[in-house]
């Protein structure tokens, strides 16, 4: 009897003591899945007379949790999407390493739309982003948000009275998913594009009026896009551009998944700002399917938010001419759009001309 | 205790075996929202105000091991040194979809008193203790049975957002006690007990986590020191 009461015994330690697993230490750095991605950083005009237009453009690649250095494969192509009466010359492709500096970005978040909860762990990323903000010397940043469906202007995220850029990363991010929730619960409304520019301008105001900025100002737009527009705002669109050019602010995009050529992007393009947008196959004229990818590219850009931010990146330039056939001639004022493809991938171009 | 016992009038040594598991368990982390800093990973309450683990259990543990009993007229005094297993699926619904496996083995020492409420040796009786535990966890992310069974697919993506998430929450690294009460009652040979368990701070042991559980046990009692010192006669007719 004692035996049998000590080998069941045994054997039942046995049997609960495989079911286990031993605790791993874990990187934390493992739980990001990584990919690659391409986005706009700059487009720059140089020069144009009347059938012809000089630009450059800068494309960056990240490639994991860094920028691509060397571009091997990458190409850009010289055709154009349906127009033919406009030849393209390519001259000038170079890498050109940038130069880093310490940046003051505020991070406005249109709550509108269901973008959130449909980007793949985006909170993951931001809460990976805002402990890399708080760890370092020459990082800052604030939250900013407005929810169209209320009609509400923007209100800032403090931790602490009057300080916009001091939040602890907990902070940031406990607030993150307090608006990416309020998001979730909200339908989707049509939004005008003034009322858009409204809560920009509010945002530069703020920005212009905070004494803690320091380094490039940026506003760091991140919304789903697809404004309501009845093509007449382009005098509040160049105000506001003006207004951020003089103050040294760039606006950046983020999202955007419903806007290629739109009037909105040019305000990033005409500040100085990037765009992190969904990647469009040149060729088939639609979002890149990214079932064969671990991440999304909205996901590529927000784990390397603070590289792009900082400016600590590797772009692949190229100086692009551009004569028109069809007769017609370039004026002054005139604002201008083509589709550039780089690496099979459509990035759009809009410039308005001095 | 051995001395005490053997000089002291209607006193006795027993050994036996235990085996015991927990009826119902409580976990409550009442916070709302929770950043393990080993990960990026974030959670959220599931329900406003309710916490971001508030878990009900049944039979999620089984130990099992040796008891020592001295007893004492209506009183006994007990030693319960067992190997103690326990393993629960924690769901999560907020930001993402995720289930992780916490469990524990450990090396637990209940030392209680039981008194006797009648005269009756089988009567029932009450019980009160401590309970000393050194434990091993281990916490992953793994499907557990919502998974399998559950009418949707839990995962959208596969996204292993990494290990020991939940340490100084739920676990960590220090040894500790709790406090038991309970009743029991012997039925033929066994003695079953109900016994509640909660947390008692005795040691660095500082978890966020409120945890209590209710256990049933059954030990029986198989070899006495009396055996051993009684006197043997044999009558012949």
């Amino acid at each position: 009897m004692w035996t049998k009461l000590l080998s069941i015994l045994l054997l039942m330690v046995l049997f609960l003591g495989s079911c286990k697993k031993e605790p791993n230490t874990w990187d934390r750095e493992d739980n990001l899945e990584v990919d690659t991605a391409s986005f706009l950083l700059e487009s720059k005009y140089i020069s144009h007379i009347d059938t012809q237009i000089i630009f450059q453009i800068g494309i960056v690649t990240l490639n994991g949790l860094a920028t691509e250095k060397n571009y091997n494969t990458a190409v850009y192509y010289d055709s154009v999407r349906a127009n033919l009466n406009y030849t393209y010359n390519l001259s000038n492709t170079n890498i050109q390493q940038k130069l880093p500096s310490a940046y003051t970005s505020v991070l406005l978040f249109d709550q509108n739309g269901t973008y959130w909860h449909n980007e793949n762990y985006m909170g993951v990323y931001l809460r990976r982003y805002f402990e890399v903000v708080e760890n370092s010397t020459v990082s800052q940043i604030a939250i900013a948000k407005f929810l169209p469906q209320n009609n509400e202007s923007i209100s800032f995220y403090k931790e602490n009275e009057n300080a916009y850029f001091k939040n602890s990363w907990e902070y940031n991010t406990n607030k993150f998913y307090d608006l990416s929730n309020d998001n979730f619960n909200s339908n989707y409304i049509s939004t005008n594009i003034l009322y858009i520019i409204d809560r920009l301008n509010e945002t530069i105001d703020s920005l212009i009026a905070s004494p803690d900025k320091n380094g490039d100002l940026s506003i760091t737009f991140f919304s789903q896009g697809g404004f309501e527009s009845f093509q007449s705002e382009t005098t509040e669109i160049n105000s506001l551009i003006t207004k951020a050019k003089t103050n040294n602010i760039k606006i950046n995009l983020i999202g955007f998944e419903n806007s290629t050529a739109s009037e909105f992007r040019r305000i990033a393009q005409e500040t100085g700002g990037f765009i992190c947008s969904k990647e469009i196959n040149y060729n088939l004229y639609q979002y890149i399917n990214y079932d064969e990818k671990k991440i999304t590219a909205i996901g590529v850009f927000l784990e390397n938010l603070d590289l792009i931010l900082q400016n600590k990146l590797t772009s692949h330039n190229c100086t692009i001419q551009v004569d028109r056939t069809d007769g017609g001639m370039y004026q002054s004022g005139e604002r201008i759009a083509f589709q550039i493809n780089y690496d099979h991938k459509m990035f759009t171009v809009q410039l308005t001309l001095p | 205790m051995f001395v005490i016992c053997n000089n002291t009038y209607a006193q006795d040594i027993k050994f036996g075996f235990f085996m015991g598991t927990n009826l119902y368990q409580n976990t409550k982390v009442d916070t709302a929202i929770y950043s393990p800093t080993n990960s990026y990973n974030t959670y959220i309450e599931n329900e406003e105000g309710k916490g971001i683990i508030n878990k009900n259990i049944v039979f999620n543990s089984i130990n099992s091991g040796l008891i020592l009993n001295f007893s004492f007229k209506k009183f006994t005094f007990n030693i319960e040194p067992q190997y103690y297993y326990q393993r629960t699926t924690f769901y999560f619904k907020n930001p993402y979809p995720t289930e992780r496996v916490i469990g524990k083995r450990a090396f637990r020492l209940p030392i209680y008193s039981t008194y006797k409420f009648f005269k009756n040796k089988n009567s029932i009786y009450g019980l009160a203790g401590l309970v000393f535990n050194i434990e091993k966890n281990w916490d992953f992310q793994a499907p557990g049975f919502g998974y399998y069974i559950g009418p949707d697919q839990l995962y959208e993506y596969e996204y292993n957002f990494g290990d020991d998430h939940f340490k100084g929450v739920l676990y960590d690294d220090y040894n500790y006690w709790n406090y038991v009460v309970g009743f029991g009652k012997k039925f033929n040979r066994f003695n079953y007990s109900i016994r509640y368990l909660n947390q008692i701070k005795l040691t660095k042991h500082n978890i966020l986590a409120k945890t209590w559980q209710f256990e049933l046990s059954v030990n029986i009692l198989l070899l006495s020191y009396s055996d051993f010192t009684k006197k043997h006669f044999l009558y012949v007719d």
